[in-house]
């Protein structure tokens, strides 16, 4: 018998036992509830237009965070608090404030991407930082979010206005929905099936295996960002998912003296602070991987085993000499990331395995570590070039140390072997690293003719890390003046 | 104007919708509550750029459960043809298909998914056929769509023999998608009697409805079209939208089912025409200030597979590539060039960006001759305001206000002081460089084609004192409707509260123009007055008549009718009392635009009654080792008369600045070899983000009354403040330029994006290391 899928939806209580697993929370809205606020502009995560907000009960006060219902499967809400834009204005007819702030501020044109922003500035409204939601964090937050009328102004404006404001009937009534949420929460399994179609939340790793064993061809879902989109614009109808999100083993986020643990399943959204204190350059790139909507339930895990030439963390992870752990019922196995890659989308992972944790060495401190993502657009865009570099300078002005990941720039994410060879132990100067740039073209070669815009802009990062090391007060980056 | 009334003009209420917008009440095509047995249509593509269609078998889709129909060319009752101005183009590929995308057949079944699963089903031979992919190589093979359109003042062949300087150059620009937020819908509708009920989101309602009924075979009359608003369109669902109408209607007609039809944003890209690409070849002759004396310039527009609306835009290009510099003896050619793409089609500026892009192209390769600043060619070449005052298409310029607002922008930007500064910090930071520009446009008010210009209203009273307008005009977020409400209330002297706009709708205002060029608050504006104005006489004849006071002692004022001195109505009971004494509460409105005639055979006239002006000045810095840019200013004062709506009028023009930053930075269309769209999502179509706008960005309108008689003397908005944004490009190439010390030209088109941009650093940088090590 199958279980149904339970949840919230804008304050309501839903018990769904007849969809299939694998309709997106977009077309349930759409179809099923005839909620028709929420909109599909892209089906593929990239517009926004499509953001509901998803909220979580996390130290007993509620956590909302937006997210793209187009390529999220209903499955994944169970135990969640969805709200659509239907359900923010109040029930009196008026409008919330992050609403109100729209109308006055002449926030909305056409109006298609609006609920898709109403939906992002409640999340910054319930701004979960500990700091106040700066000027950056409201880019963030909005990236993911496209409009093509009002060029985002009035909107951004709206942003700074009602930023962090945490005063609306959810916070009034914070403790009830806290209590009707905790009411939900499942605590075996879910199993579900529709129409021959099954989806699985397992709630420990060994269920997890046990389930993988009886149903080898099952796909696993971390965040589903990528999966997703194989439903919402592929069309397809998995016979067989197993959702990895519930999996405690896979959700560890755990900081020791010498490394971080992340789980695999562990979305991105939760695991930026650690990385601010760690690793900043690596936050950085992280914080432009996706949008904020794709950051609530992408993983690193799954970046890593999708095998995509054009993971943004791999390259940090690769420098920062991270390493992964494999699980399956014969046991554990550990590979340092880079071994990880046979070749395009190709990987180590063996049928009946799953990708457990990465544990990522902390950085000595008198390392350098630098890392950035090239794009066409600066947010939400595939990566042209990420790059990470891990260097150790002595005092005497010798490279020691270097290690420089690559994405992007080949069929698999690759470290620069060829240029680290060439500045080991030379010192760090602008002619050592010019060599070392020539010697990256041997890096690159294979995969991309000489001169080639990825190399050409490769070869510059390193470039880049010189001259941010040696002479900080150069303007680098356009982004920041 | 008054204030003593809510939501009169001049006043910045917001949007009518807004409300609905953000809490997702406003309805879209797609959100329309779908009828008990309604249909899914799906369209199958071509996947070739050019072949021949041998023979399409339908039985295996036809066989799927769940699929009702599918239909190709060969089942069309009516006319296979949804041409929006020269007849006729297929609706459905009918025996060969012209461009990799195409329309092929279509199938109709309960579900999307087993629409697009029977789809794949469908067996379709081809024979191959030669494809044309580039303009390059129809320029070559001499493949166009007509005869060039072709503009002439004065002797440029002589004017050009005689100038003291001479240059002659090539360069390109790209196109644009428009990504508006919601794709192409419609939802049709089969009522009794072989009628049609079509929910289709259109710029252009008339339009769809004759292409229905065309392609049915049934008179207009037997269709109504229908549209609340749309979810952006920008020029996109102007030609369109009757294919997609047509499909879901042919469904509707074979299965007498509703149909309805949403594509996905992937079929929309690749199905629908976009901005035209151009290479813009040019000789240009001037003097030693940089006045120019002589221009031959050839527009050559990549247009597709079909005209679309390629005549008019590139009309339009050829009627904006002067600018504002006069260009007393000139050669201005556009043409057509047929390809196997999608046909290109209206884009908000319709031709006019490229023009101006072109004609700013060339103003900047003189200065760079003269090692002047690009500012003081454009100023010695400005139209004058009593002399030199004479375009292309010989309309005589007669409310020239472009000098006062480069001016103003010039001053308010403090250009001198930040050029000088760029300079300083260029000579300083070797991989950050900064450019700066001040660009001007002038864009032409009015449809080239003359008929085109005429716009209908329908305005209701009702006896609660409550008003209903129907107007021509369609809303796609630019607010018309909402300015239409405000000049109702305007002239019944009303609160705003107490008007509304009914969707656009062909059995209220029939045989209108698409909501384009820019012209639909002006005409439509004019056409709601005019019928106020009517019901208005209508009243005051009644009341002066019925309480005998003179016609002028009738006043509407604050919500009131005074009859003299004898009696004062609310607004409410005044008619109330009229409709008590048989009194009509009703009027249509008419309204054509004066003063304008345009002959297209010798690209002549007036075809202009007027035109909007704006100056950008821009500040990119350019970063040297990645070719990223980023806008660091933007300062902009933009003429729209006397706003109707200032706060509207402001997000007009910074949203179309934006967009128009798209174009010049970072949206890349790009094809394969075989002439399949690559860039067809907004994964790898890039348009910008809140962070892509400038950290410091200054928008003013000019409000200066327009010197012709418009809708209470405003300008629109629309589509001209698109091209402020051409600042952003020549600001970015100015960046480049200082890596050569402003010595060379660099290679730098739209769109700069980083790839194109470090291209062209490394290129500048290999040339002038040629040159130092010339000169050594």
């Amino acid at each position: 018998m199958s279980d149904a899928i339970c949840f919230y939806l804008n304050g309501q209580k839903r018990e769904i036992r007849n969809v299939s697993p694998t309709m997106t929370v977009l077309q349930y809205l759409r179809t099923v509830e005839g909620l028709t606020g929420t909109k599909e502009g892209c089906a593929e995560g990239d517009c926004g237009a499509c953001t509901v907000i998803i909220g979580e009960v996390v130290n007993d006060r509620m956590r909302y965070r937006a997210v793209n219902s187009c390529i999220l499967l209903l499955p994944r809400i169970d135990g969640k608090y969805l709200i659509s834009v239907e359900g923010v204005k109040n029930p009196d007819g008026t409008l919330h404030p992050v609403q109100q702030a729209m109308v006055d501020m002449h926030g909305t044109q056409c109006g298609f991407c609006s609920p898709g922003f109403i939906m992002s500035l409640f999340a910054l409204y319930h701004w979960e930082g500990e700091e106040p939601a700066t000027d950056e964090d409201i880019f963030d937050i909005l990236a993911g979010n496209l409009c093509r009328c009002t060029g985002y102004r009035p909107i951004i404006d709206v942003a700074r206005k009602i930023a962090c404001k945490k005063s609306d009937r959810f916070s009034e009534n914070e403790d009830k929905i806290v209590e009707d949420l905790k009411s939900i929460q499942r605590v075996t399994a879910l199993n579900y099936e529709y129409d021959g179609q099954k989806y699985f939340a397992p709630r420990s790793i060994t269920q997890l295996l046990d389930l993988k064993d009886e149903y080898p061809d099952a796909h696993f879902m971390a965040g589903g960002t990528d999966l997703g989109l194989e439903v919402s614009k592929g069309f397809e109808r998995f016979r067989a998912v197993i959702g990895l999100d519930r999996v405690p083993e896979l959700n560890v986020l755990e900081e020791t003296e010498d490394a971080l643990t992340v789980g695999a399943a562990v979305p991105y959204a939760s695991l930026l602070k650690s990385l601010k204190k760690l690793f900043p350059p690596f936050e950085k790139v992280v914080r432009r991987i996706g949008s904020n909507q794709i950051r609530t339930v992408g993983t690193v895990g799954g970046n890593i085993c999708n095998g995509a030439p054009i993971a943004d963390s791999i390259p940090s992870l690769m420098a920062l000499e991270a390493k992964i752990i494999l699980r399956s019922k014969e046991g554990l196995r550990e590979m340092p990331v880079e071994d990880f890659y046979l070749g395009y989308h190709k990987t180590a992972l063996k049928n009946g395995e799953v990708l457990e944790k990465i544990i990522i060495p902390k950085l000595p401190e008198d390392h350098i570590f630098k890392a950035y993502k090239l794009a066409r657009r600066r947010d939400l865009d595939v990566t042209s070039i990420t790059g990470a570099f891990n260097l150790k300078i002595d005092d005497k002005g010798i490279v020691t140390y270097a290690r420089f990941g690559y994405g992007g720039g080949g069929a698999i994410p690759q470290l620069a072997t060829n240029a680290q060879n060439a500045i080991l132990g030379k010192p760090w100067t602008e002619a050592c690293v010019e060599e070392a740039m020539e010697a990256m073209v041997q890096d690159f070669i294979k995969r991309r003719p000489k001169g080639d815009y990825r190399s050409d802009i490769a070869l510059n990062l390193l470039k880049r890390v010189y001259v941010e090391t040696t002479s900080p007060e150069t303007d680098l980056e356009v982004w920041k003046l | 104007m008054s204030d003593l009334i809510k939501g009169g003009v001049r006043q910045s209420v917001p949007h009518e919708s807004a409300r609905l917008h953000v809490t997702g009440e406003a309805e879209y095509v797609d959100d329309i509550k779908e009828l008990p047995g309604t249909l899914h249509a799906y369209i199958l593509k071509s996947p070739k750029a050019h072949a021949k269609i041998k023979k399409i078998d339908k039985t295996k889709a036809l066989a799927v459960r769940g699929v009702h129909a599918v239909l190709d060319a060969s089942d069309i009752p009516g006319h296979n043809d949804i041409a929006p101005i020269i007849h006729p183009e297929p609706c459905l590929a009918p025996g060969e298909v012209n461009y990799a995308g195409e329309p092929v057949a279509a199938v109709y079944a309960e579900d999307i998914y087993t629409a697009r699963k029977a789809a794949e089903l469908i067996e379709v031979e081809y024979e191959d056929l030669p494809a044309i992919l580039t303009i390059e190589e129809a320029w070559e093979q001499k493949s166009f769509l007509t005869k060039p359109l072709i503009a002439t003042l004065g002797d440029p062949e002589g004017a050009m023999k005689k100038a003291p300087h001479r240059i002659k150059d090539e360069f390109t620009i790209g196109g644009q998608e428009h990504m508006y937020l919601e794709t192409q819908a419609a939802y049709v509708i089969p009522k009794e009697d072989n009628q049609y009920l079509v929910y289709s989101s259109t710029q252009n309602p008339s339009e769809v409805q004759r292409g229905v009924a065309d392609l049915l075979g049934i008179p207009f009359n037997m269709v109504r079209t229908e549209n609340r608003r749309m979810g952006g369109a920008f020029g996109g669902k102007e030609s369109q939208p009757s294919i997609f109408a047509g499909i879901a209607a042919l469904g509707a007609w074979k299965t007498k089912r509703p149909v309805k039809l949403r594509l996905d944003r992937d079929d929309d890209m690749i199905i629908t025409g976009k901005r035209h690409h151009y290479i813009v070849s040019y000789e240009v002759g001037f003097d030693d200030d940089g006045r120019i004396s002589a221009m031959d310039v050839d527009y050559k527009g990549g247009c597709g597979s079909v005209i679309d609306m390629s005549l008019p835009v590139v009309q339009r290009t050829v009627c904006h590539g002067e600018n504002c510099y006069y260009i007393p003896n000139c050669v201005i050619r556009g043409h057509l060039c047929k390809t196997n793409t999608v046909p290109n089609t209206a884009m908000r500026g319709f031709g006019a960006p490229q023009g101006m892009v072109g004609m700013e192209g060339i103003i900047e390769r003189i200065a760079h001759y003269l090692k002047k600043d690009p500012r003081e060619v454009r100023r010695v070449n400005f139209y004058g305001t009593e002399d030199r005052n004479v375009t292309p298409y010989h309309q005589t310029i007669e409310d020239n206000v472009i000098q006062e607002i480069f001016d103003r922008v010039e001053r308010e930007g403090e250009y001198d002081r930040r050029r000088a500064e760029i300079l300083e910090y260029n000579k300083k930071s070797p991989y950050v460089k900064k450019g700066i520009s001040i660009s001007p446009l002038k864009f032409g008010i009015s449809f080239n084609k003359v008929n085109l210009n005429q716009a209908g209203a329908l305005v209701c009273v009702y006896t609660d004192g409550s008003v209903l307008i129907n107007h021509g005009g369609t809303e796609m977020g630019q607010g018309v409707n909402t300015k239409m409400c405000q000049v109702a209330a305007e002239v019944f002297s009303i609160d705003i509260d107490n008007v509304r706009v009914t969707a656009t709708t062909t059995d209220k205002v029939p045989n209108t123009s698409a909501t384009a060029a820019s012209t639909d608050s002006d005409m439509n504006g004019m056409a709601v007055k005019n019928a106020v104005d009517n019901i208005k006489k209508t009243l005051t004849d009644w009341a002066s008549a019925f309480y005998d006071v003179p016609a002028e002692d009738v006043r509407f004022e604050s919500n009131f009718v005074y009859i003299g001195n004898k009696k004062k109505f609310s607004f409410a009971d005044f008619v109330k009392e009229a409709n008590l004494n048989r009194v009509c509460l009703f009027s249509s409105g008419f309204y054509k635009t004066p003063k304008i005639h345009f002959d297209a055979e010798t690209m002549t006239g007036r075809p202009f009654l007027y035109s909007c002006y704006g100056v950008c000045m821009a500040e990119v810095a350019v970063d040297i080792l990645t070719g990223e840019s980023h806008v660091l200013r933007a300062d902009m004062i933009y003429d729209a008369g006397k706003s109707l709506n200032p706060a509207i009028d402001i997000g007009q023009v910074e949203g179309a600045f934006v967009q128009g930053l798209g174009w010049a930075l970072l949206e890349d269309l790009k094809w394969d070899k075989n002439g399949n769209l690559t860039t067809h999502s907004p994964t790898t179509y890039k348009i910008p983000t809140g962070r892509d706008l400038p950290p410091i960005f200054n928008v003013k309108l000019l409000e200066k009354p327009n010197k012709e008689p418009t809708i209470f003397n405003s300008k629109p908005t629309a589509e001209p403040p698109l091209m402020l944004a051409i600042a952003v490009w020549l600001a970015a190439r100015d960046a480049v330029a200082s890596l050569a010390d402003y010595r060379l030209f660099p290679n730098l088109d739209i769109p700069c994006t980083p790839e194109r941009t470090r291209t062209a650093i490394k290129d500048i940088l290999a040339r002038y290391k040629e040159i130092q090590d010339s000169e050594k």
